[in-house]
């Protein structure tokens, strides 16, 4: 029997037995077993969920007491409610005609209620903005609330002051999308962001050295799908480009090399050798570095990896 | 004889899909009405001029989605619904911005993703044999005519809806009460007001005939809103509504009492000439509704806002400048007598379940409504961050300024949801999928706005004309019978149109303007 509390809590991942890592959950008996030997290793778990069914939405929407989760991409971390803005009291009956005018100005100072006050202002502000630029970016949520995170603690840190909200804002941006494993270049970001590539790169080293950030340098690995997909380049020519990258990183030819400049060339081999041609150009244009970038690259693969290219 | 009639409906299918109405009130929206909206919606103007935006054309691209990583790649209804994406294309607007006097290019800018029907126009499914079909993983024989959103089947149901643009007389009470009421709900570009005339006896004293409409709390007498319009004269206000002796006494003992309101000198108006007669009385009535409208404020805003509030939202499907404002009077005039007539049991008040006084709104007018606030609230937002960044001093730049967030989300959010602007909600409802039969039957209902708590039972009554039209069968039982309808099996549904094209053909006919017939 477990009795220490901290024991309880712990989430196993191996199989103390056998050290599986296939761990099923039966949650018809509350049990976990392990995939490979059989053996319970936890069991009377508690369901979490709630003590109600609903067969429908409209059932399931009545009886839930819950709200939405909890964001850090709000700048109330999504505590804070509104009034409904359906003129019903809790009966469903309308509200008269003559409350309607104070209902609609409860509404608005339950809305201004919500900013209290310099700071959380200017966090609502660098939120919004965050916001825009991860939607022009079309960044899913979760890199989202990743940037959020990340800006929330240079404030804390106070490593805002003296700096522009939207240069942090960009820089912590850049962060997450490098930490979520889906980077965009500091071109793309400064593009949609309202400033240069040079303060976002500068701000970036800031908050990365401030906050004890390490990322590693990004793969060219996770540049390929996207500037494929722009060059209209099938798959195949896809999964060609990746073997070469990795064959380069076994080589350590990657070391000390632009990243988007290793994919772009990479890509260029893949689609010569698989017959989906594009010019140097075209790659060049996509991943926003020069010809002679991927001349260079290109070189060096080819030199070093024995593939048999023919120009 | 059966059989040749089965042969006229299997000959209607083999050329009309079974939901025909949902796709071609779509694409009419989606080819036609989006750009009319746009092109309607007021320009962004900021620092009073010095800058605005000019829109031009929109282009909607085929669904595609963008992935993660930033890829972008095709994505077909299939894959949408097994991935819980949105199966929605882009769209592009030209817009550019104009500083001063000079205009800069315009560029095409990503405003937002809209969710787009099945086996629409834009659609990827559009004039696919039954073998491609298959192969891009569809049922050859699934109609289409609904959307998916975040991964689930949402049909827009058609709305049944007092036909507006009409006046509706209805007798309250008895016949022996002698009241009744006569509604219009005028619509133009969204914006709905209802205005009710209503005949009652008061019960101290006051008219009998008193109107209300939107922003103007109360009631206000039918007389003072049409001297308010320009009839000046007692004369004028009387034998436009009738020529019946009976009628216009009644008018008459309107306009005496509420001349009493008034407070008028009788010395005063005798040293007037008719027309200053006229200007006077006009006057007064303006600022009887001003006090009603923004009571406390200087006689100035009090008048500007009375007039504002009469060009705006009074029929505003007649107009809403100034000059409208006499045919305006003449409709409301139009309007009384119709009424008059119920109460002295000349004219029978109109049957509300008959079906030339109803209209349906299908999922492109639905849609309609919904991109046209979704618009207005980019523009503001737009408006809001060319503002801010004037603020900071940066150039303004129309593509940094758009947040495609704000219209995707409005849309999206309305769709999966079911609460639609206007505060109706079940508007979209998920797709019944229990049988082929089941998919067909939800995506042909017709529902009724009505409460479904109350009896209603006249409107729940089949009536003779739904023939033809609406199945006499087909309804639930249980509170919502008779409010659920489901149409007929050769039905095909019109697409409204502007009724200007049609009063200017006939004007180059030859029939007179009413305002022309009146004066002479």
């Amino acid at each position: 029997m477990k009795y220490d509390v901290s024991e309880i809590e712990k989430v196993e991942t191996k199989c103390p037995e056998c050290g599986s890592e296939k761990l099923i959950g039966d949650y018809e008996r509350a049990e976990i077993v392990c995939g490979a030997c059989g053996l319970v290793i936890d069991d009377n778990l508690v369901d979490m969920g709630p003590e109600w069914r609903a067969f429908d939405h409209e059932q399931r929407d009545k009886r839930t007491r819950v709200g939405a989760p909890i964001t850090y991409t709000i700048h109330d971390k999504g505590l804070s409610t509104m009034i409904d803005w359906r003129n019903k009291d809790i009966y469903g009956r309308d509200i008269p005609a003559r409350n309607r005018a104070q209902w609609y100005r409860l509404r608005k100072w339950q809305r201004k209620i919500r900013i209290s006050g310099a700071t959380e202002r200017n966090l609502a502000f660098a939120l919004s903005e965050l916001d825009r630029d991860s939607s022009r970016l079309g960044l899913p949520r979760s890199v989202r609330e990743a940037a959020s995170v990340v800006y929330r603690s240079a404030v804390d840190n106070k490593l805002i002051r003296g700096r522009s909200i939207e240069g942090v804002v960009a820089a912590s941006l850049y962060a997450a999308c490098r930490r979520c494993n889906v980077p965009r270049t500091l071109d793309e970001i400064a593009e949609v962001s309202r400033v240069s590539k040079k303060e976002v790169g500068r701000t970036y080293r800031f908050l990365t050295r401030e906050l004890n950030i390490n990322l590693p340098p990004t793969s060219p690995v996770d540049y390929v799908p996207r500037f494929a997909s722009e060059l209209g380049l099938s798959g195949k020519v896809q999964s060609k480009a990746i073997e070469i990258i990795e064959k380069a990183m076994e080589r350590g030819l990657t070391s000390g090399r632009g990243p988007t400049g290793v994919a772009a060339a990479a890509l260029y081999i893949a689609s010569v050798l698989l017959g989906e041609r594009k010019t140097q150009r075209d790659v060049a244009d996509v991943a926003g570095v020069t010809e002679v970038t991927i001349r260079n690259r290109y070189k060096e693969l080819t030199e070093q990896l024995v593939m048999g290219v023919t120009l | 004889m059966k059989k040749s009639a089965w042969g006229l409906v299997d000959a209607f299918f083999n050329q009309y899909n079974l939901v025909d109405h949902h796709i071609k009130s779509y694409n009419d929206f989606v080819n036609n009405r989006i750009q009319d909206i746009i092109d309607i919606t007021e320009p962004i103007v900021l620092e009073q001029g010095e800058y605005s935006v000019k829109t031009g054309k929109l282009e909607i691209r085929k669904p595609f989605t963008k992935e993660a990583d930033g890829s972008k790649s095709m994505v077909y209804p299939t894959e949408a619904r097994l991935r819980n994406l949105t199966y929605s294309a882009h769209m592009y607007l030209d817009m550019a911005l104009i500083k001063g006097d000079e205009e800069q290019p315009p560029e095409k800018v990503y405003i937002g993703e809209l969710p787009l029907m099945l086996k629409s126009d834009i659609c990827h499914l559009n004039g696919l044999s039954e073998r491609e079909l298959i192969a891009k993983g569809e049922d050859p024989q699934d109609p289409g005519g609904y959307f998916i959103v975040n991964g689930s089947e949402r049909a827009i149901v058609t709305m049944e809806e007092i036909a507006p643009n009409k006046i509706i007389l209805e007798r309250i009470g008895e016949v022996e009460d002698r009241r009744a009421r006569a509604i219009v709900t005028s619509i133009k570009s969204g914006f709905r007001a209802r205005i009710t005339l209503e005949y009652r006896k008061p019960r101290k004293k006051g008219v009998f005939l008193r109107i209300s409409f939107p922003y103007v709390p109360g009631e206000i007498p039918l007389v003072v809103l049409l001297r308010a319009l320009g009839m000046g004269t007692d004369e004028e206000i009387v034998t436009s509504v009738s020529d019946e002796k009976d009628m216009q006494f009644l008018l008459i003992d309107d306009i005496e009492t509420s001349n009493q309101a008034f407070n008028i000198e009788p010395k005063e108006l005798e040293e007037m000439t008719l027309k200053e007669r006229r200007d006077y009385f006009i006057h007064k009535a303006v600022k009887y509704i001003g006090n009603r409208v923004a009571k406390g404020m200087t006689e100035e805003y009090r008048i500007k806002r009375a007039e504002d509030v009469i060009d705006r939202y009074l029929l505003p499907h007649i107009g809403v400048e100034p000059e409208k404002r006499e045919e305006k009077a003449i409709y409301l005039a139009e309007m009384t007598e119709m009424l008059l007539q119920v109460i002295f049991e000349v004219r029978e008040p109109h049957d509300k379940d008959h079906y030339t006084n109803k209209r349906l709104r299908v999922s492109g007018d639905l849609m309609e409504d919904l991109f046209r606030v979704a618009f207005t609230s980019l523009t503001r937002d737009m408006t809001y961050q060319l503002e801010r960044s004037l603020a900071r001093g940066k150039e303004p730049s129309v593509k940094q300024a758009v947040r495609s967030d704000v219209l995707t989300e409005n849309i999206k959010h309305a769709i999966a949801t079911g609460n639609w602007v206007g505060g109706r909600a079940g508007v979209s409802q998920l797709l019944d999928r229990t049988s082929y039969m089941g998919t067909l039957s939800h995506l042909r209902r017709v529902v009724s706005p009505l409460s479904r708590s109350q009896p209603h039972f006249e409107a729940r009554d089949l009536h003779p004309t739904q023939f033809g039209k609406i199945c006499p069968n087909e309804t639930p039982e249980g509170p919502n019978c008779g409010l659920v309808k489901n149409l007929a099996l050769l039905v095909k549904i019109s697409e409204g149109s502007e009724p200007q094209e049609i009063e200017d053909l006939i004007k180059k006919m030859g029939v007179l303007d009413s305002l022309v017939e009146a004066k002479s």
